[in-house]
């Protein structure tokens, strides 16, 4: 320790000292390396340290402080503005803040004139319109990048097959159960017509026995709720099976060519660290989709 | 005789405890089925509450026996009504899975829910630390390195720095003081409670002993041992920290509900006359005998009597129509399988009736524990206005240029 305390003397040493701390995968320990090197003031090039603050408490899962660091960097050091804020915007995208990541993209699309730099933001974009299964959107963004095949292939998503929300609950609302089996969902579609036809034949029987009280419980608790049940089921499952089809789109898409930025990659390329897997989204989970699973709603 | 009349009475007991076992078990099958069949099919969203109904009359049933279990669950399903969630952060408090979050463990008669602990940590504000502009040159391991990254809301990194800085052999004692005594803030921060006490019974002796002492009690109220609290706060000489001290083995005495003893303690100091004027007598309650006995007699009406009329009408609504159903079925027994359905409804009324008197027992415990936490809120509204915390000045010599560290790394 005390070996490298001595070896701390000089700026020049003490990032050293922090580049090896980082190259053994120490990122807190070099986070607080060239944060004393920036508190010194004597280092020759304070953004790139900055960048290499960043990069490190990014790594260390310190996302906020890395953010901070990074746009700090920027705004201290305009040629490092593009490393930083893609950085920034990887940082949010992996953190899964998709909106606050795409901001990040459009305010750095503004400073950026170097067109090979833009098409890589509006790429990036693209990608964060796809997460959001935006269509159109990433492939008007995909071209405006230059990619004329993968905005090709996105458009071709829009051609899947899809079922119509509003038909499914206008089915269902006639028979139901059928919204249910048009959207995909034949078993919960059959349930329900035995269930609400059962509620409706028991209120039938009931009202031609002359047994109103009877009729009256089982149309309003049982037949009404099922009914109703129906013809939310219907929507719900539709809009959810247009959603299934894009993600599978996307995923059968992402197969045959990988479509996620490599946000780190100017930036590890400027402050010569390596990046880590922890940092990059594709690494960091391996032939995994990254698209937003909707979590099932649970029933009562 | 008496041996066979004994054996009778022992297998019947047997076969009734058999039964009952059995009702629950199957009473959970039921409640499984459902869950598993008709729940999806009437659409999503149909409980306002996480746990739901079904899951929560099943771990009722499963925690407490088959029939508090489901006097429970009806309790449920009566406060399962439009008006829930307006109740939002008054009974029911915080969501889970985007609905109200009332778990059983909350309505358990005779088993009081332990209040949550507020956690309140007291500790140095980011921007009271000694942090000025870096000058060029400065030494790196330095304390005003440990300043800089407290000031940037660095804490576990600060406490790090400020204890390089104590272990430094030729470190002034001075500021040996000020870096242990701030290693405690930062770890009291970075809600290390433990460490932040070891840092600070380090300073525990000569000028910053009333502070280590502080800090000490601090750090056991952010941890709510609020009897160990005190008993650091006893041991500060008298005179030192005057008003911190007794605010603060006051508010110590708030977050156990002990609002008289608190009074009387803010009584001592006439910086605190505000929070001693709060007058603990004035705390409205309702009585859970009287509520349980109103709605024993009209449904509802004691969930009314302890703040919560849309589920005493709701209550009452449901009783009252089940009652009547049941009361027509009875009427026109002559009509063929009526016996069922007069029994269903006999059950229904019974039970809805039986959660209802229940849930009015509950609702006027949850309103007493409402009023306190009120008063305890309005309590630290007023203690928040008051600074509380330390002040390092005398330790650290100037506010704005601290004392410069000597230590073993200078270059």
């Amino acid at each position: 320790m005390t070996l490298f305390l001595l070896l701390a003397a000089s700026a020049a040493a003490q990032t050293e000292l922090a580049d090896r701390l980082y190259a053994a995968g120490e990122y807190a320990s070099a986070a607080t390396e060239y944060q004393r090197v920036l508190f010194s003031e004597t280092a020759d090039e304070p953004a790139l340290v900055r960048l290499k603050l960043g990069l490190s408490l990014g790594a260390a899962d310190e996302t906020d402080r890395a953010v901070d660091a990074l746009r700090r960097a920027g705004e201290e050091e305009p040629g490092v503005g593009f490393e930083a804020g893609m950085a920034v915007a990887g940082l949010l995208a992996n953190d899964r803040r998709l909106e606050r990541a795409r901001l990040e993209l459009l305010d750095l699309l503004i400073f950026t004139t170097d067109s090979a730099r833009r098409g890589e933001i509006d790429a990036a974009l693209a990608w964060i319109d796809l997460q959001d299964l935006a269509v159109r959107a990433a492939a008007a963004g995909y071209t405006r990048a230059g990619l004329d095949d993968v905005a090709a292939g996105v458009e071709k998503l829009n051609s899947l097959p899809r079922r119509s929300p509003t038909a499914a609950m206008l089915m269902s609302s006639i028979v139901p159960g059928s919204g249910e089996i048009y959207a995909g969902r034949t078993l919960t579609g059959l349930l329900s017509l035995l269930v609400t036809g059962s509620a409706a034949a028991g209120t039938y029987w009931a009202a031609k026995s002359d047994d109103w009280v009877t009729a009256a419980i089982v149309f309003s608790v049982l037949f009404l709720r099922f009914y109703n049940g129906s013809r939310i089921n219907a929507t719900d499952f539709a809009e959810e099976f247009n959603r299934r089809q894009l993600q599978r789109g996307i995923a059968e898409l992402s197969d045959t060519r990988s479509l996620e930025p490599d946000w780190f990659r100017s930036i590890c390329l400027k402050t010569g660290l390596s990046c880590p897997a922890a940092l990059g989204p594709s690494l960091r989970n391996p032939g995994k989709s990254v698209l937003p699973v909707r979590t099932p709603v649970p029933h009562e | 005789m008496m041996r066979r009349s004994f054996c009778v009475l022992a297998m019947s007991a047997a076969l009734a405890s058999a039964g009952y076992d059995a009702l629950a078990v199957s009473g959970s099958w039921l409640i499984d089925g459902y869950k598993a069949v008709l729940s999806p099919l009437q659409g999503r969203r149909m409980c306002n509450f996480w746990p739901t109904c079904s899951r929560f009359t099943r771990e009722a049933i499963q925690s407490q026996g088959l029939l508090p279990g489901v006097v429970i669950g009806a309790d449920r399903l009566l406060r399962c009504n439009p008006w829930a969630w307006n109740l939002l952060d008054q009974h029911y408090r915080g969501i889970s899975q985007d609905r109200l979050n009332d778990p059983v463990g909350n309505h358990i008669a005779w088993d009081p829910p332990g209040e949550p602990a507020g956690l309140t940590v007291l500790a140095l504000q980011p921007e009271d630390a000694v942090a000025d502009r870096p000058a060029p040159g400065r030494s790196a391991a330095s304390l005003p390195f440990a300043d800089h990254l407290y000031a940037n809301q660095d804490f576990a990194r600060a406490a790090t720095e400020y204890l390089r800085v104590y272990l430094t052999p030729s470190t002034l004692p001075r500021t040996r003081d000020y870096a242990t005594l701030m290693a405690g803030e930062s770890f009291l921060r970075s809600g290390e409670f433990g460490r932040a006490r070891l840092a600070f019974a380090q300073a525990d002796r000569g000028q910053t002993a009333g502070l280590a002492l502080y800090g000490n009690a601090r750090a056991w109220f952010a941890e709510a041992g609020y009897e160990n609290a005190r008993s650091a706060l006893d041991k500060i000489k008298n005179g030192e920290l005057a008003t911190r001290r007794t605010a603060l083995q006051g508010w110590s005495y708030l977050k156990e509900y002990r609002f008289r003893r608190a009074a009387d303690v803010f009584a001592e100091d006439d910086a605190l006359a505000r929070l001693a004027d709060m007058d603990p007598g004035k705390l409205s309650a309702r009585s859970r005998a009287l509520s349980t006995v109103m709605s024993a007699v009209i449904p509802g009406s004691g969930q009314a009597y302890s703040g919560r009329v849309g589920d005493g009408i709701y209550s009452f609504l449901t009783v009252a129509a089940t009652g009547l159903a049941f009361y027509w079925f009875a009427a026109n027994h002559e009509k063929d399988s009526s016996y069922v359905k007069t029994s269903l409804f006999g059950v229904l009324t019974a039970l809805f009736h039986a959660g209802n008197v229940y849930g009015a027992n509950i609702a006027a415990r949850d309103y007493n524990s409402l009023q306190r936490r009120r008063y305890l809120e309005r309590a630290e509204d007023i203690l928040r206005t008051i600074s509380l915390e330390p002040d390092y000045s005398s330790v650290s010599g100037s506010r704005t240029a601290p004392a410069t560290p000597t230590t073993g790394v200078q270059d």
